[in-house]
């Protein structure tokens, strides 16, 4: 379990059809898209790598982790920079729509979630106003399903 | 005596429809019936998990049960409902095509069911009943919910 906090930030950002969230910790930036250039070599999750300033990250299409697509052409996307223990990656998304504060209580860990127990890049199910639902993403098991964080 | 008899002998039955069948769920299970409302998808799920709801504040997985069943996909209709199950105090949505009735059955009515009801896997099925003689196949709700989560990875 994560270590349990009063309050957390949240990034809420759209793929597709669907509304996910991140945790503003494994949120480094948000930059808009640029084509990634081909690595040789890269687990088949990785699109590419992108240079930022100097730094290099592999970018991979989060829809595809995510068994979706994305709806935006390219050059609208956005990348988001997530930073997990040190191990960087971007993640191409169609947009981010907000960024909030939300309460531990708002959050249901899908481990109390019988049959959708197995979602295993969710880390739980965020309840926003008027009965909204976002998935909360485990930053974690998105880059273990990149296939780049070799623990 | 009689009637202490009697109260042991009755099923009381949830009847709703999948398709062009009658299916039935001990009461006991079936916690409350709504509308179809918003489902959000969760990635990561089996085809049959059509992803999670909010039910007045709580949220809960909400499973298609045609395709949990291995039954042919339906289109939702204004018919078309959430039954929210209850095990073990966790809940989970169930799609079905139309909830009809609370019917009483006696235990006695309930018959073991064929090698296979209407492509229905068996170990899903507790028996058979017949209801105003339509006949009703009876879910066992802690094998078809349960099974659910310990079949994936």
């Amino acid at each position: 379990m994560e270590t349990v906090r009063v309050e957390q930030q949240v990034v809420i950002f759209r793929v597709g059809e669907g509304t996910f969230a991140l945790g503003i910790d494994a949120v480094r930036e948000v930059v808009p898209w640029s084509p990634p250039s081909p690595l040789p070599d890269a687990p088949p999750a990785v699109e590419g790598v992108l240079d930022l300033r100097g730094e290099v990250f592999p970018v991979v299409e989060l829809a595809r982790l995510l068994g979706t697509r994305r709806s935006l052409p390219d050059p609208e996307a956005r990348i988001l920079i997530v930073n997990l223990e040190g191990q960087q990656a971007g993640l191409v998304v169609d947009e981010v729509t907000d960024v909030l504060t939300v309460t531990q209580e708002m959050i249901t860990p899908t481990s109390q979630l019988l049959a959708a127990r197995s979602a295993s890049t969710t880390a739980g199910i965020l309840r926003l106003g008027e009965g909204r639902l976002v998935v909360l993403l485990d930053p974690a098991r998105i880059l273990a399903g990149m296939g780049i964080s070799g623990g | 005596m009689a009637v202490q008899e009697r109260q042991e002998a009755i099923t009381q039955l949830v009847v709703f429809q999948l398709g062009p069948e009658l299916y039935g769920a001990d009461i006991a299970v079936v916690r409350e019936v709504c509308p179809l409302q918003r489902v959000t998808r969760v990635p990561r799920t089996p085809a049959y998990v059509e992803g999670v709801t909010n039910l007045r504040g709580r949220v809960i997985p909400v499973v298609d049960l045609r395709r949990r069943l291995g039954l042919p996909a339906g289109p939702a209709t204004p018919s078309t409902r959430i039954a929210v199950a209850e095990l073990d105090g966790e809940q989970v949505g169930m799609i079905v095509d139309a909830v009809l009735e609370v019917a009483r059955v006696p235990e006695k009515a309930i018959e073991p069911s064929g090698s296979l009801v209407h492509g229905v896997d068996r170990q899903y099925v507790r028996g058979v009943a017949h209801v105003h003689d339509r006949l009703v196949i009876l879910l066992d709700l802690a094998q078809v919910l349960r099974n659910a989560q310990r079949k994936v990875v």
